[in-house]
């Protein structure tokens, strides 16, 4: 193809994405007269180039619709979305000529007459209003068509002469400011001197002068004597061909492998002169290296300069309104990297109008703002660029995503039923998802999120969803700077060298029998406690086949603590060497199949190391965590998740595991040896003047070998009795779910706490056993006969809270009998059984706090005083709860307010303390 | 040697031995030879890929040919010369007995004739008989020794240390 054709078709393509974008603008703003002028300028210019090349359709195409932006600059014509819609048009079609010009190298048939009539008729309509100005004259019909032959044949006629003297960028100057001075000879002077000054290029954004200088100078080798006199002001920025830059790119790559070699060499000889000689080759292999890199960065707008118009159109055809606010447009990114981001963006922002943002008037109902606002923005944070899509809509359906994915088989009930609500959300980026239960013609193009996923992992990046019920989804977008030199982490495992990419780890640990942090085998799988969350590991050695001759599992090195979606995991090497810079090479085809590969480099000493593949390694994990459906152990959940609560867990008696809330725990005692009495048979350890009970995990309070040992102990309001156990084994944070129940009676049941199964201890059922018979021994020894204990049932179905309430209510000198449910409460009641007093929670499953006192108070027990302990305590509830007919309704944490009722209720003035 | 017959694109062969036995890569494929090369092992790789190295900056695989015909590698790498090839503009380290020399080829022999001098493994790799200045050569099928690489499950990781490098004359 012709270069200056090449160079003219670069130029529009620049030049209609710019109009793409202004143009939404402009409608946003429409009294912008900077914008209006801009839009003029960037059609203008396409207008005289086309009329220089001899390209009439384009140029009459343009030529109308700068007629129109002309009025608009002029104030004779307003901008309407009818205006701007027409523009779009006339830059469609101008598009679609420049496509066929591209693919043809001439403009394709076609008749433009109606869209240009249209177009002029727009300018016609406000123009006679306007009381016929010398413009509105200028630009009716027939002097267009004249003016258009008159440019065409200037710019022919420049164009032979720049063709015969080599020089055509005089002949472009020429002809442009010819064409000008045609054009606005009937326009008021301004704009004309404007716009000559930018035919004699003045530096604007897109000099056309400038850019056809510098190529055809470039070219065809004309002494620059002439171009320098046409262009050499604007001349700061050059057209370079990409497969230049590329090789440039490759060159610089080798050089900093020789480089790196150089350096380690000259360490290893250790000669001064040499040592500076490097040195300063590696200062310039650097700053080369930075120079190129930043040659081959371009801002990301670039990626998004079509979004605007995307939108506008989008929520036209919806029926919605969207406002597109864009920040960090200049961001860099590599124009290889930037190509891959392109359709995954263009993709989320299509979802997001289409599917994530309500319709106005669901936007009403929902009291939100009719305009809903979409939010794109990038920044670079590290060696990688941050991109977030965030609407403010309607949010994932977390529900239906559920089901779909069940219903699509990519994962189980139970497994849905372990997942949060974050891990749910993940589900829309496997493949074959999309939550559009009807394709529509703006989103279901069979290009789903799991393309967008896999498109953005093969550039090295990750793609998260946050989703709020309501308040919109976020999607954030974190790619690596560049692909061609990665930071990279040397790390040894059975003697290999691999290299991993600096960008997805997140720390790494020390870990071995003798540091603070060690790997645990669970149902063998090592896991990692780091803080308060256990990450599965992943063995190197193991993942590359290295562990045949190690016997025993050596669980000492270090572990990379990687990301994979919203997981962290880890992976154990056995050392890590270095940080460095490398280039990564493609993997030959004969180790295609190595999926943990990502290819190989050469490092400093001149050897190849395999470069890891995070994509390959979370594949790992996936099939390792599929093999076992272990719960996990805690995650970042959102704030109306669950309360988690922490617990201590310790082994008493024999290996199994046992966990007991922390918060009950008053403290830990050693018992040395010699320490534990007996008491009437009874263990005791004397603690401040006063004799602690010690009980042991089965409830036994008689003759213990506690020395040696260690106790929990237990305290509240003045009374404490100890837990004898053997060794603490740590705490975690978690949400009580018992997933078991039954066992012996001082075991409230079994759940899987960090991937193990743990009982957790009913510290209700051992109060009783060390105070049952305890109490009636001391009230008999202080003769203090005055009442029979007051009989409470407690129901509750948190089995934390019965764990927390019991020995409160006991202590008040309460015979309590926990229920986790108002039916058994109620079976009770059939049974014939009587209490004195019932405190009752109010949310519950299957039947209600209020249900229950509706019962209640139809029943054999209308007169028992119920007391309600509920965390609703809105005045409404209590009102409620009042009129339903509780004695009482209090708050679940004020524990004063629950004694003194029960004083009230059941009074009894003494409260009991042990000594 | 009939001119006439002369294919230009396997006008030439690079004579190799291996296991006593030798066989012609067709010149146009072969960048260089050299001396053994400290190849550093990759973990999970088929048992035919000997490792990979360094070859002036870029990364070739290191193919153990005698692994490929006879199905294991009994020579230690480092006493192996690597014949570089390039395939689709990957480089690969063909480690052989020794790198002989170059010679020209004038016709295809019958393959009936001399092909069962060849084990049946062996077979399976050799594209063709050509009668050259040396006699008949069998000419290595290049292809089919990378798929038979790629296929050979299990790894083996050797690693030699040698760092000479020997520039094949023509």
């Amino acid at each position: 193809m012709d270069d200056i054709l090449v160079e003219f078709l670069a130029e529009c393509e620049e030049g209609v994405t710019r109009l793409d974008q202004e143009l939404v603008a402009l409608e946003q703003d429409p009294g912008n007269l900077e914008r209006v002028a801009e839009i003029f300028r960037v059609m203008h210019t396409i207008k005289g180039t086309s009329g220089f090349l001899g390209l009439a359709r384009l140029e009459r195409i343009t030529h109308a619709a700068e007629t129109v932006m002309g009025a608009v600059r002029d104030g004779s014509l307003q901008v309407t979305p009818e205006i701007v819609t027409l523009l779009f048009k006339a830059l469609d079609r101008t598009k679609l000529v420049l496509e066929g010009l591209a693919a043809d190298q001439r403009e394709p048939e076609g008749d433009d007459g109606d869209l240009i009539e249209e177009l002029e008729r727009v300018v016609r309509g406000d123009g006679g209003a306007a009381s016929a100005g010398a413009e509105a004259k200028a630009e009716t019909p027939p002097a267009d068509g004249e003016e258009a032959a008159a440019e065409a044949g200037a710019g022919d006629e420049a164009g032979a002469t720049a063709e015969a003297d080599a020089g055509d960028e005089a002949g472009a100057a020429a002809g442009e400011a010819g064409e000008e001075t045609g054009a606005a000879a009937g326009e008021d002077p301004g704009p004309a001197e404007k716009a000559a000054a930018d035919a004699d290029g003045k530096p604007v954004p897109n000099p056309e002068g400038a850019a056809a200088a510098s190529s055809a100078g470039g070219k065809k080798g004309t002494p620059p004597a002439k171009a320098g006199s046409a262009a050499k002001p604007t001349a700061s920025t050059l057209r370079v061909s990409v497969a230049l830059l590329e090789s440039l790119m490759s060159c610089v790559s080798e050089l900093v492998l020789t480089r790196n070699q150089l350096v380690r060499l000259a360490r290893e000889i250790g000669k001064v002169e040499l040592d500076s000689a490097v040195q300063r080759l590696d200062n310039i292999t650097t700053a080369l290296r930075e120079g190129v890199m930043k040659a081959r960065m371009q801002p990301i707008s670039n990626a998004w300069s079509g979004l605007p118009r995307l939108v506008r159109e989008l929520s036209a055809a919806l029926g919605k309104q969207v406002e597109l606010q864009m920040e960090g447009g200049s961001t860099e990114l590599d124009r290889q990297l930037l190509e891959y981001v392109r359709d995954p963006l263009t993709h989320m922002v299509r979802n997001a109008v289409d599917h994530g943002i309500e319709t106005p008037a669901e936007r009403v109902a929902a009291g939100k703002p009719e305009r809903a606002l979409l939010r794109l923005s990038a920044g670079q944070e590290g060696g990688t660029v941050v991109i977030r899509i965030s609407d403010d809509g309607r949010g994932l359906n977390i529900e239906k995503i559920g089901r779909k994915a069940v219903a699509l088989g990519l994962c189980t009930p139970e497994e849905l039923a372990a997942m949060s609500p974050q891990q749910i959300a993940g589900l829309i980026f496997a493949p074959g998802f999309s939550t559009a239960d009807q394709v529509t013609n703006v989103s279901g193009r069979g290009v789903g999120m799991d393309v967008v996923r896999s498109n953005v992992e093969q550039i090295g990046g990750s793609v998260k969803v946050d989703t709020k019920a309501g308040q919109g989804t976020t999607f954030t977008v974190s790619i690596p700077l560049t692909l061609a030199i990665v930071p990279a982490l040397i790390v040894t495992a059975a003697g290999h060298r691999l290299a991993l990419p600096q960008l997805g780890i997140l720390e790494i640990v020390r870990c071995g029998d003798r540091d603070e942090r060690k790997i645990t085998t669970v149902d063998g799988c090592p896991i990692l406690r780091l803080r308060d969350q256990f990450l599965p590991v992943l063995s190197m050695r193991e993942i590359l086949g290295l562990d045949r001759n190690g016997e025993g599992e050596d669980h000492t090195g270090y572990v990379l603590v990687l990301e994979a979606g919203d997981q962290p995991y880890g992976v154990l090497v056995d050392g890590v060497l270095d940080s460095e810079e490398i280039v990564v090479e493609p993997i030959a085809s004969v180790l295609k199949d190595l999926t943990v590969f990502a290819g190989a480099t050469i490092l400093g000493d001149g050897q190849v190391a395999m470069v890891l593949d995070l994509k390959g390694l979370d594949r790992r994990l996936e099939a390792r965590n599929s093999k076992q459906t272990a719960t996990r152990a805690s995650e970042e959940q959102a704030g109306d998740e669950p309360a988690k609560t922490s617990l201590l867990r310790f082994q008493a008696g024999n290996e199994t595991l046992r966990a007991v809330p922390l918060a009950l725990i008053s403290r830990i005692e050693c018992i040395e040896p010699g320490r534990a009495e007996h008491c009437s048979g009874r263990t005791v350890i004397r603690f401040d003047e006063e004799l602690v009970p010690l009980v042991d995990i089965d409830g036994n309070t008689f003759g213990l070998e506690a020395d040696g040992r260690l106790a929990l102990i237990f305290a509240d309001a003045g009374r404490r009795f100890g837990l004898l156990i053997d060794k603490i084994i740590d705490v975690v944070e978690t949400e009580i779910r018992i997933s078991l129940r039954g066992g012996p009676e001082t075991v409230l049941g079994a759940a899987v706490i960090g991937e193990r199964s743990t009982e957790l201890i009913d510290i209700g059922c051992l109060v009783e056993s060390v105070f049952g018979g305890w109490f009636g021994a001391g009230s008999d020894a202080a003769g203090d006969a005055s009442a029979p204990p007051r009989r409470v049932l407690l129901i509750d179905d948190s089995s934390f809270f019965r764990a927390l309430l019991i020995p409160l209510l006991e202590n008040q000198g309460c015979i309590v009998r926990a229920v986790d449910s108002p039916k058994q409460a109620i079976a009770l009641c059939e049974e014939g059984k009587n209490f004195d007093l019932i405190v009752s929670d109010i949310e519950m499953p299957e039947m209600d706090g209020y249900a229950f006192i509706a019962w209640c108070r139809q029943s054999r027990w209308r007169d028992t005083p119920v007391i309600a302990l509920t965390s609703r305590t809105s005045p409404a509830d209590i009102r409620k709860g009042e009129e339903l007919g509780f004695d009482r309704y209090l708050p679940k944490l004020d524990q004063g307010a629950l004694f003194r009722a029960v004083e009230e209720l059941v009074g009894r003035s003494e409260t009991r303390s042990l000594s | 040697m009939s001119e006439k017959s002369i294919d230009p694109r396997h006008a030439e062969l690079v004579l190799v031995e291996i296991a006593g036995k030798t066989l012609g890569v067709p010149v146009e494929r072969v960048r260089y030879a050299l001396s053994s090369q400290r190849l550093d092992g990759v973990p999970l790789a088929p048992a035919a890929v000997a490792g990979v190295v360094n070859l002036r900056g870029r990364v070739a695989v290191a193919i153990d040919l005698r692994c490929c015909l006879e199905g294991r590698g009994s020579t230690p790498p480092e006493q192996q010369q690597c014949l570089v090839i390039e395939v689709r503009g990957e480089l690969y380290a063909l480690l052989v007995d020794t790198v002989g020399e170059v010679v020209r080829f004038a016709e295809t022999a019958a393959i009936d004739d001399n092909i069962t001098a060849f084990a049946p493994r062996w077979q399976h790799l050799l594209r063709q008989l050509l009668r050259t200045e040396e006699g008949i050569v069998a000419e290595l099928d290049i292809e089919r020794v990378l798929e038979v690489a790629c296929s050979n499950a299990s790894s083996s990781s050797p690693s030699g240390d040698a760092n000479r490098e020997v520039v094949l004359g023509g």
